[in-house]
C-alpha cells in the first residue's frame, strides 16, 4: 500500500445521537491524548449528515493525519493506551455489552470498535513529506533559535546586506572574528553576511540540544531522486532545448485544443454561492494555523461502477502525487499539507478532508488554474442530493444538483468557476472538534528545514549563502 | 521516524529476505563453510566465519563495537547496544545482581513447566501451539520473578488492566515485537519500526509505572540475597573491570534512577522474547533428529515424576540443547561496528581492511562449525568432550568456543546460565508429554512475525 494512504485515516460511526455538545466538551482531554500520541499532525471531529433519504442518525467522523508508517491498528491502540478515557466517553455509548465490562474487556472492545470502522484514504496527497510531528517542532525551534541569535549578533555588530547573488558575495573570511572581539570599534565592528552564517553555524554546533540538527533532513526515495536529478548537465540541457523546439508547434496546438475544450458557455447557476454560519465560524477559529475542510457529495447511480473509476481515479492521484509532486505542490497547487478522500457508506458517498494553508478561495482558485483536470476526475462521480443538517444549526443541502458539466471527463467542469464554488461549499461540513500539533504553514516548515540542511552542510559560500536566505526569507 | 531512502519496496524485499535467511540455518552453515573456506569471498571481509578471528573480535569489545546494535534497540540503551564504558559495567553489574540466580529460575521455570504440560491432555490428537500454548508461559513466569511483586504492576499497564492472560499476552506481544528490532532492526520496513517504536512506548509507559516498586523490590533483594544469590556476585565481579569490581555496594546504583529503568526495560524486551524463539529453535532441530529425541524422551520416562528434579537428567539435557543450539543459534550473526579504519584478521593469508564506520559481522553459525575448533562439526553430538589435541572423537578442541552463540569474552551474554536454565526447564515438560510431531503440513510448520517465531502447532502420536 502507498504509506501515504495510511498516513491518513478516518474513523466513521455511525448513528450517532448525543448532538455536538459532548464532542466539545471533551477537547481538553482529547488534545491532551492526541499531543501525547507524539505522532498526529491534525485530528478533527466532525458530524457527518445522514445518507439522502435515510431515517437515520448522523455519523460520527474522526480524522486522523498521522506520522508516516502509522499502521491504523498501531494507531488506534495507541490512541487508547493514552486517551482511554475521553475515547471511552465518546465511543462508550455504542459499547452495547455488560454495562460492569471491566476496564480490559472495555479496552479490548474499543479498540476492535475503532479498528473495525477505521478507513484509510482511498486517495491523498501529502504536503509536508517525510517530515514526523517531532521534526516539524523541532526544526522550527531551531529556526526560532537561529533568528534568536542572528539577532543577538546583529545587535553587536552592522550586518552588511545579503549579497544578491553568491557571485557577488566577497571576504568573509576577513571578517569571520570580527563578532567576538570587536564591540564599540566602528570599523571591525562590521559583519559580513557570510561570517554571520559561519557564527550561526559555528552556535548550532555548540549547542547540544541541537545535535540532532548536525545531519541535514532525510528524503525518501522519490523526493531525494528528484533533488539530484536538478543538476542536469549542459549536454542534457541542449538534448532538452532540442526536444523543446520539436515539440514546441503540437504542443501550442494541443494548448489551442485545451482552450477550446475548456470554454464556459453560458449557463445558469442553480444557486448562488453561500456560506453557512457555521462554515464560517470554522474557517475564522482557523486562521491563525492551518486551514480545514470537510467536503461531502454522493456518489452518483449506478454508485458500484462510478465508485470502482472513482477508486482508480483516486489511486492513481495518490500514485502521481507520491511519485512526480514532491515538492510540496499539487500539480501546481501550493499549500496542501494533508488531503484525502475516502469513499464511505458502501460506495454511496465520497468524504475529501483537506488541511491547508491561506483562505478556503484562495485555495479554490488554485485548484481552479492549477489542477483542473484532476478536479474534474474526482468530481465528476459525485453529485449533491438533498439532505437534512446532522444537527441543528449546520448546513442541509435543499436541493439537488449535480457537478458543472465536463468535456472527455476532463475539461470544462470547474472551470464554471461559480457553479464549482457554489457546489464545493454546498458540499462542506463542519468540524466540531480540531487539533493542530503545530501552526506552521508548509512554507515555514520548508524554510525550517532548507535552515537545517545548509547549517548541516560543509561552510562554503552556497551553504552560507542558503543560510542567509533561509532567515531572511 | 526517519523516511525511507531506499526505492519503495525494496526495503520491505530486504527485510523478508533477511528473515527468510534467518529461519535457514542450512543455507547460512553452507555460506559460513565457504566463508571458513575462502574468507575473502565476503564484500571488503566484513563477515568474519572462522572461530578464532570471531573470538579475537569479540574479545576486543573497544575496538568492535556494540553500536552495530544502537539503531535495533527501540526500546532505547541496553547492555547489548551500549558503550564500553563505566555505565556499562555498572548496568551490567546491577543486572547481574537483580537477576534470580540460574538455580532459582530453573526451579520456577520447572514447576511452571510441569503445570503447563499437564495442561496439554495426554494422547490429545488436535495438537497445541507450542509458542502460545507453553513456551511463552513458561519462559513469562520465570522472567517475572525478577520484578518480584513489580511484575503485576508491569502486566497491567497504565489502564490497569486485570492481570490475566489477556493481559500478560498483550505485554508479551509488546516485548516481542521491540525484540524483533534486534534481529532485524536495520532492515525493517518504516511501518514496522513504527509499530515496534508503539510497543516500545507502551512498554516503557509499563517501566514507569511500575519503577519505585522494582526499585523497592531489588533493594530488597540486594540486602537479603536468597539462595545461592550470594555464589553469583563474585561471578558478576569477575567480569568487571578493578575499579567497579572494588565496589561492592550496589546502593548508588539503585538510587540513580536512569540505570535503574534502563535495567529493567532492558531485562523485560531482551530476556523473554530471545529465550522463547531460542526455544523454538531448539525444539525444531531437535523433530529434526527423531532418533535424539526419543532416546532423550525414554531417559524421561524411565525417571518418571524424578525427572523434574534429577541433577544427573537436567545435565544431559543441558548438552542436548547446548549441541542444538550449536546448530541453530539464536543469533547466527552478531554485528559490530569499526570506529576507525584498521587491519584486521579474518583468518586468511592476508589481513582484511576496514574503513570507519563499517559494520562487520560475527558468524557465529559458521564458527561453531569451524572443525579448528571442533572435531566433526556436522555430527550431532551432545557429549562432546574437552580435548586441546583434538585427537578424541567430537571433541571440543577449544572448549572456550562451546558458547559461543551467546557471545564471547567481556560482552558474552550475562544471563546466560539463566536462559540455559529456563530452556533445559522447558524442554524438560516438552519430554513430559507424549512423541510429538509436526501438526501441520510442511512449510506452514512456523509461523513468523518478521524473524520473530510467533506459532509452531504440534501434535502428540
Amino acid at each position: 500500500m502507498n504509506p501515504a494512504r495510511e498516513q491518513m485515516l478516518v474513523i466513521l460511526t455511525p448513528n450517532w445521537r448525543a448532538g455536538a455538545a459532548p464532542l466539545r466538551a471533551l477537547k481538553a482531554d482529547l488534545d491532551a491524548c492526541l499531543l501525547s500520541t507524539e505522532g498526529i499532525h491534525f485530528a478533527s471531529l466532525a458530524l457527518l449528515p445522514p445518507l439522502p433519504g435515510a431515517n437515520s442518525a448522523p455519523s460520527l467522523m474522526f480524522e486522523i493525519v498521522s506520522d508516516e508508517g502509522f499502521r491504523s491498528h498501531h494507531l488506534i491502540e495507541l490512541l487508547v493506551r493514552l486517551g482511554f478515557e475521553p475515547l471511552w466517553t465518546l465511543y462508550g455509548v455504542y459499547h452495547d455489552g455488560d454495562a460492569m465490562a471491566s476496564v480490559a474487556e472495555r479496552h479490548v472492545w474499543l479498540c476492535d470498535f475503532l479498528c473495525r470502522h477505521c478507513s484509510n484514504a482511498t486517495g491523498c496527497f501529502v504536503g509536508a513529506r517525510d517530515r514526523s510531528v517531532q521534526q516539524i517542532q523541532q526544526e522550527n525551534e531551531l529556526f526560532q533559535q537561529v533568528q534568536r541569535q542572528r539577532a543577538t549578533l546583529a545587535a553587536r555588530a552592522r550586518i552588511t546586506p545579503l549579497p544578491g547573488s553568491l557571485a557577488s558575495g566577497s571576504g568573509g573570511n576577513s571578517v569571520g572574528n570580527s563578532v567576538s572581539n570587536s564591540v564599540g570599534n566602528s570599523v571591525s565592528n562590521l559583519i559580513s553576511a557570510e561570517s554571520l552564517a559561519r557564527e550561526l553555524a559555528r552556535w548550532r554546533v555548540c549547542q547540544r540540544q541541537f545535535d540532532w540538527a548536525a545531519q541535514p533532513a532525510l528524503q525518501s526515495y522519490w523526493p531525494a531522486r528528484a533533488a539530484s536529478k536538478k543538476k542536469s548537465s549542459f549536454i542534457v540541457a541542449v538534448f532538452k532545448l532540442l526536444i523543446g523546439a520539436v515539440l514546441a508547434a503540437p504542443l501550442a496546438q494541443w494548448r489551442r485544443f485545451e482552450r477550446w475544450q475548456n470554454r464556459v458557455d453560458p449557463v445558469e447557476v442553480p444557486r448562488a454561492q453561500q456560506v453557512h454560519d457555521s462554515i464560517d465560524a470554522c474557517e475564522a477559529e482557523q486562521v491563525a494555523g492551518t486551514a480545514h475542510m470537510i467536503s461531502l457529495t454522493e456518489i452518483r447511480a449506478p454508485y458500484q461502477w462510478n465508485a470502482f473509476w472513482l477508486t482508480l481515479v483516486l489511486r492513481l492521484i495518490a500514485l502521481l502525487g507520491r511519485v512526480f509532486a514532491t515538492q510540496g505542490r499539487l500539480g501546481n497547487a501550493p499549500g496542501i499539507k494533508f488531503g484525502h478522500w475516502h469513499i464511505i457508506d458502501g460506495n454511496r458517498r465520497l468524504l475529501f478532508c483537506s488541511n491547508y494553508d491561506g483562505s478556503f478561495g484562495g485555495y479554490l482558485d488554485d485548484f481552479i488554474n492549477h489542477v483542473p483536470r484532476g478536479l474534474n476526475l474526482v468530481w465528476r462521480w459525485t453529485e449533491l442530493q438533498p439532505r437534512l443538517a446532522a444537527v441543528s444549526g449546520q448546513p442541509d443541502v435543499a436541493i439537488a444538483r449535480a457537478f458543472p458539466p465536463t468535456r472527455f471527463g476532463i475539461w470544462a467542469g470547474v472551470k464554471y468557476e461559480q457553479w464549482f464554488k457554489s457546489y464545493a461549499r454546498d458540499s462542506m461540513v463542519p468540524h466540531v472538534y480540531r487539533f493542530q500539533a503545530y501552526r506552521l504553514t508548509l512554507a515555514d516548515i520548508e524554510r525550517a528545514t532548507r535552515l537545517r540542511n545548509a547549517l548541516a552542510a560543509p561552510r562554503n559560500e552556497s551553504s552560507d549563502d542558503q543560510v542567509l536566505r533561509a532567515i531572511e526569507s | 521516524m526517519d523516511p525511507d531512502r531506499s526505492f519503495p519496496g525494496a526495503r520491505r524485499l530486504f527485510y523478508w529476505i533477511q528473515c527468510r535467511l534467518n529461519h535457514q540455518p542450512r543455507l547460512l552453515r553452507l555460506g559460513g563453510k565457504l566463508l571458513r573456506r575462502w574468507p575473502g569471498l565476503a564484500p571488503s571481509g566484513a563477515v568474519i566465519a572462522r572461530a578464532r578471528a570471531i573470538e579475537g573480535m569479540l574479545r576486543q569489545p573497544q575496538v568492535y563495537l556494540n553500536s552495530a546494535h544502537a539503531h535495533n534497540g527501540v526500546a532505547g540503551e541496553f547492555l547489548i547496544n551500549m558503550a564500553f564504558d563505566k555505565r556499562y559495567f555498572d548496568d551490567k553489574k546491577l543486572f547481574r545482581a537483580v537477576l534470580p540466580s540460574p538455580s532459582l529460575l530453573g526451579e520456577l521455570s520447572a514447576d511452571h513447566a510441569k503445570q503447563r504440560s499437564q495442561l496439554i491432555a495426554p494422547g490429545l490428537r488436535v495438537g497445541f501451539d507450542l509458542v502460545n500454548d507453553y513456551l511463552i508461559w513458561v519462559v513469562h513466569h520465570a522472567m517475572r520473578s525478577a520484578f518480584g511483586s513489580a511484575a503485576t504492576t508491569i502486566e497491567t499497564g497504565a489502564l490497569g488492566l486485570a492481570s490475566d492472560e489477556a493481559a500478560q499476552r498483550r505485554y508479551l506481544y509488546e516485548l516481542r515485537q521491540v525484540a524483533a528490532q534486534l534481529f532485524a532492526g536495520a532492515s525493517s520496513p518504516i511501518d514496522v519500526r513504527q509499530g515496534a517504536l508503539a510497543c516500545s512506548q507502551s512498554l516503557q509507559q509499563r517501566i514507569d509505572l511500575a519503577l519505585p516498586q522494582i526499585e523497592q523490590v531489588w533493594r530488597e533483594r540486594l540486602d537479603s540475597p536468597p539462595g545461592d544469590e550470594a555464589a553469583l556476585q563474585p561471578a558478576a565481579a569477575a567480569t568487571s573491570p578493578p575499579a567497579s569490581a572494588a565496589a561492592t555496594d550496589f546502593t548508588a546504583l539503585l538510587n540513580d534512577r536512569d540505570t535503574v529503568r534502563r535495567t529493567a526495560l532492558g531485562l523485560s524486551w531482551v530476556s523473554f522474547p530471545v529465550t522463547v524463539q531460542a526455544a523454538c529453535l531448539i525444539v525444531r532441530e531437535l523433530l529434526a533428529r527423531p532418533a535424539v529425541y526419543l532416546a532423550l524422551r525414554e531417559q524421561a520416562a524411565a525417571l518418571g515424576e524424578q525427572m523434574w528434579s534429577d541433577r544427573a537428567f537436567r545435565a544431559t539435557v543441558r548438552d542436548h540443547l547446548v549441541e542444538l543450539m550449536r546448530f541453530r543459534p539464536v543469533f547466527p550473526l552478531l554485528p559490530r561496528a569499526v570506529p576507525r579504519p584498521m587491519l584486521f584478521d579474518t583468518g586468511a593469508n592476508k589481513l582484511a581492511s576496514a574503513r570507519a564506520g563499517q559494520s562487520m559481522l560475527a558468524f557465529a553459525l559458521a564458527g561453531l562449525f569451524d572443525e579448528r575448533v571442533v572435531a566433526q562439526p556436522q555430527t550431532f553430538c551432545p557429549f562432546r568432550p574437552a580435548d586441546a589435541s583434538g585427537e578424541q572423537a567430537n571433541a571440543w578442541r577449544d572448549d572456550s568456543l562451546r558458547y559461543l552463540m551467546f557471545g564471547n569474552g567481556d560482552r558474552a551474554c550475562p544471563g546466560k546460565e539463566q536462559a540455559i536454565e529456563i530452556l533445559i526447564s522447558a524442554m524438560l515438560g516438552i519430554l513430559s508429554l507424549a512423541p510429538l510431531t509436526w501438526a501441520d503440513t510442511w512449510g506452514r510448520r512456523i509461523g513468523y512475525d518478521g524473524p520473530m517465531v510467533t506459532r509452531m502447532r504440534l501434535k502428540q502420536r
